[in-house]
């Protein structure tokens, strides 16, 4: 087998082990760069939502205290200002959702779904969990959720949600008095979720991947084209002609041509050593003749 | 007999001079200041009708009289505030009896008495009811042949006038109450205010009055005189109930010298009788006893 042939073999299995290695490594970083990027998107959609509610609890609704005399204004709801902004929002990115899901809600639209009370009861059942964080499928893709309890460590709170005789009466004129009551202090009663879509980070993930891959094969066969052409030029062509010409002297042409070769390389001090070698035999054969 | 009679009418009349002159606000003292107008605010000071901008210092005695989209704010000395709008009709009678008194009767107005007043309880009188409130924040509504009042907050006593203007019932009322009283039927409270009184408030009673006397400490306006006021400008008050035209006979006296006034006066005798004895004094005068 021919060096080259050898030498290329060689080189291959070398590329393909390094090309899986790196393949392994980079898709894993870059999956894993793509989850922490959503999850950064949720974690500020979701002090976004925060501090709306804080916003709205502290500036808000000491100003519709009045109003709310003649007329329920749900503005001065933090939850429901929250829900709202993000309302907005999600008109330009639809995919994108929050929701303060609870599991006995003034305003209907908050109730839980099936997923949203499992997540809801795991954290009544867990007072030290935080956050939960996880992945489900919906409509439109992967997305990712978080989760984020909703605990009333307020007292306040509960002037609208202890019992329908405490609660403000123009509320009860819009919501009824058959929901959002009976809440207690420090009880989990439902989860501020969002949920955001994974299917864009993760095809930019995959993307760089694939661009990173394809950049790395281009290298590996640059460097294969450049190697084996150094190869040839550098040794397997001065050892193939030395071959030639040590053949040729050795059928007794002792005028075949020399080979020179510049330089102090391994191939050169070869290229000398043969030509020292030739002026001896053919010194040592002309001493017999005569 | 006659000399005595002179003698008891002419001590009447001390009498009645020193009470309105002891009264801490007695017209012509400052009372409180405009600090908001929007639209042309009527004002009848005396017999002479003006034209109101921010700033006019108000007396006791001052009629106010809104547009139907216009908007008045009074702040009293006392820190209480009074908004009157679409189309009210107000006086500010002072505080003879105990109470800072105003005469509503029309439109609408909304009053607020903080804790750090320090004033006295105020009397709002209209055509079918009063109420007496003094830290507290309520609506007012003398229609035409109806009365609402809501309490946003505080305690108020509310007295329910007959034709009149007698007290007829009362009953204290609550922060929250609504109260309606029809011509003819007794009141009626609700724990809300009815949808229509609501829907037909003005917008910005549903917040809380501004409180604006800052802006006004150093600054002082004049109202801009317009004329001698006419029957119609002043008919709704001189047939009010007696103890809101008590003085009207001497406050407009000067506007009998006008033959419409006069005519109008005569006219309409059956509601205010009082003016008879100003318009026709012969009728009343002693007769001589010697001549008889």
């Amino acid at each position: 087998m021919k060096l080259i042939v050898k030498f290329n073999l060689v080189f291959l299995l070398i590329f393909i082990i390094g090309l899986a290695i790196a393949a392994y490594i980079s898709r894993d970083l870059l999956q894993r760069n793509a989850r922490d990027e959503v999850l950064q998107n949720a974690r500020i959609m979701m002090e976004s939502a925060l501090a709306t509610r804080t916003y709205t609890s502290n500036q808000v609704r000491p100003l519709l205290e009045t109003q709310m005399k003649y007329e329920f204004r749900p503005q001065s709801v933090p939850a429901f200002a929250a829900t709202e902004q993000f309302n907005d929002l999600r008109k330009k990115f639809s995919d994108y959702t929050y929701k303060e899901a609870t599991l006995n809600p003034t305003n209907p639209r908050d109730r839980t779904s099936d997923w949203e009370t499992e997540i809801v009861n795991q954290l009544r059942q867990t007072p030290d969990l935080a956050e939960i964080i996880g992945e489900r499928e919906t409509l439109t893709g992967r997305a990712l959720y978080m989760a984020r309890p909703i605990q009333i460590k307020n007292a306040a709170c509960l002037t609208c949600h202890s019992t329908v005789e405490a609660a403000p009466k123009t509320m009860i004129e819009l919501y009824g008095p058959a929901n959002g009551f009976g809440w207690k202090l420090n009880e989990v009663v439902g989860a501020q979720i969002v949920s955001v879509p994974m299917a864009v980070p993760v095809k930019r993930s995959d993307d760089t991947f694939k661009v990173f891959m394809i950049s790395l094969t281009a290298v590996f066969a640059f460097i294969f084209i450049a190697l084996n052409l150094m190869l040839h030029y550098i040794v397997i062509w001065p050892v193939t002609r030395l071959s030639q010409i040590a053949d040729q002297v050795s059928l007794g042409k002792l005028d075949a041509p020399e080979f020179t070769s510049k330089g102090k390389d391994e191939i050169s001090i070869l290229a000398g050593s043969f030509t020292r070698m030739r002026t001896s035999l053919t010194q040592a054969m002309k001493m017999l003749g005569e | 007999m006659f000399l005595h009679r002179q003698r008891s009418v002419q001590t009447r009349l001390w009498v009645t001079a020193f009470l309105i002159c002891a009264s801490p606000l007695s017209f012509g003292q400052t009372v409180g200041t405009l600090t908001l107008t929007e639209g042309r605010i009527a004002l009848i000071r005396g017999a002479t009708a003006y034209t109101a901008i921010q700033g006019v210092r108000l007396q006791g005695g001052d009629i106010l009289a809104v547009d139907p989209k216009g908007q008045a704010q009074v702040e009293f000395q006392d820190g209480a505030i009074l908004n009157l709008a679409q189309g009210s009709r107000a006086m500010l009678l002072g505080g003879a009896r105990g109470e800072e008194e105003i005469a509503l009767q029309s439109g609408w107005a909304k009053f607020t008495q903080k804790k750090s007043g320090k004033g006295r309880p105020y009397r709002y009188q209209m055509p079918l009811a009063r109420l007496s409130a003094g830290e507290a924040t309520g609506v007012l509504h003398p229609g035409g042949d109806f009365n609402e009042i809501f309490l946003e907050s505080g305690v108020g006593r509310f007295v329910e006038l007959a034709k009149g203007g007698e007290p007829a019932g009362g009953r204290d009322v609550k922060g929250g109450e609504f109260i309606a009283r029809r011509s003819g039927q007794p009141a009626t409270v609700a724990p809300r205010p009815s949808s229509e009184f609501i829907k037909t408030m003005p917008g910005h009673f549903r917040d809380d009055l501004p409180v604006l006397i800052g802006r006004f400490k150093t600054r002082k306006a004049e109202p801009k005189r317009e004329h001698e006021v006419s029957y119609a400008e002043v008919e709704t008050w001189l047939k009010a109930s007696p103890s809101i035209r008590r003085n009207f006979t001497d406050r407009f006296q000067g506007r009998v010298k006008d033959a419409g006034f006069r005519n109008k006066l005569i006219e309409n005798m059956q509601e205010h009788p009082e003016w008879d004895r100003v318009l026709f004094p012969e009728k009343y005068e002693p007769k001589d006893l010697n001549q008889q």
